[in-house]
């Protein structure tokens, strides 16, 4: 079984180490591909590991592009299995098990890991970003008839056929609904895994009003797409 | 009521045609989107539609003159709009494309 461990990063510098030491320990015979997108600042790891590989682009180019890069990696090198994680470190790498055991049992094609700990009280940010979450989730039942609740999580895993079916589209600079949308359109198996994230110890929430607001246009639009079957090819 | 109706499913159908050739991202075309049927909206409220035409001072003759204008630069902004995502597919295409040949290549390198 090939693990590639896939993560972004955009001056995520503090908790990346950490995060990159764990997964070696828990998964040592898996690769961890870290694409630094464009940082104003180098990411450096000082964890030296062969398992480690650690790309920049040289600018900004969105989760997409990133995306896109490591499903050609995991595709050119025949990995089995493809797992996407936060470089903040608020994904519990002792969740990865139960993303990957329904992709082993061959039970799905694609496990959505939904942050189950989000709250609507907090920060304008937090409210805003419950807010995209919600609509987004409603939008995706109606469409889809698709159970997930958290259509943004950066934390899933795909199989090999999911991967193919991701490694064609062109993906926008935020692609997790655009995955989902796709995987639901090819009638993939998803299945949804609980988890509970930790709290963000770096940096802060990119979601304000206005940009929440361009969020939840754009996810409504793509789910829309999808759902018509007009998703550009 | 049916012009307005036409229209509005017309350029509505074009936008969702150009996203679904790829030539209008998903960012600009749900702006482009959202602006239209905000505007389709409004055109049902007399209110609104009094206060928007005094402002613009659609009373007198250069009324022409401004939807002229306006449908002018519609236009424009969608060329443009049409002309960023192209550009943006490109680049991304082409990082895509020469991150995939690099890391083939490092991969392919003796480790010391």
């Amino acid at each position: 079984m090939r693990v590639l461990f896939f993560i972004p990063t955009f001056n995520d510098q503090e908790g990346l180490e950490d995060l990159v030491k764990e997964l070696i320990v828990a998964y040592p015979s898996s690769t961890i591909l870290v694409i630094d997108d464009g940082s104003h600042s180098r990411i450096c790891l000082e964890t030296t590991s062969p398992q480690i590989i650690l790309y920049r682009l040289p600018i900004n180019l969105g989760l997409g592009t990133s995306t896109s890069i490591a499903i050609d990696f995991g595709l050119d090198y025949g990995y089995d299995f493809f797992v996407r994680l936060d470089a903040d470190g608020q994904h519990p790498v002792g969740e990865i098990s139960g993303l990957l055991t329904p992709l082993i049992e061959k039970r799905a094609d694609v496990v959505w890991g939904e942050r189950r700990n989000q709250t609507l009280r907090g920060s304008h940010r937090q409210l805003m970003g419950a807010t995209v979450k919600k609509v987004t989730a409603l939008m995706g039942r109606w469409v889809f008839g698709s159970s997930v609740q958290d259509w943004f999580t950066g934390f899933f895993a795909l199989n090999k056929i999911a991967m193919n079916k991701a490694g064609k589209a062109y993906l926008v600079r935020y692609c997790e609904v655009q995955m989902l949308s796709l995987f639901y359109e090819n009638e993939l198996i998803i299945y949804s895994h609980k988890i509970d994230q930790f709290e963000r110890n770096y940096g802060t929430s990119s979601i304000g009003w206005l940009n929440g607001f361009m969020i939840i246009l754009r996810a409504l639009l793509i789910i829309i797409m999808h759902g018509i079957g007009m998703a550009p090819r | 009521m049916i012009i307005r109706l036409a229209f509005i499913t017309i350029f509505v159908w074009a936008i969702l045609r150009l996203i679904q050739f790829g030539r209008l991202s998903f960012d600009l075309a749900s702006l482009v989107l959202f602006f239209i049927v905000g505007l389709f909206a409004i055109s049902f409220s007399p209110f609104l539609v009094e206060s928007i035409a005094n402002i613009f001072d659609f009373g007198s003759p250069g009324v022409a003159f401004v939807a002229l204008i306006v449908v002018g630069l519609t236009i424009l902004c969608l060329i443009l709009s049409v002309s960023l995502s192209d550009q943006k597919r490109a680049q991304a295409n082409l990082v895509r494309s020469i991150a995939r040949i690099e890391l083939v290549l490092r991969n392919s390198m003796p480790k010391n």
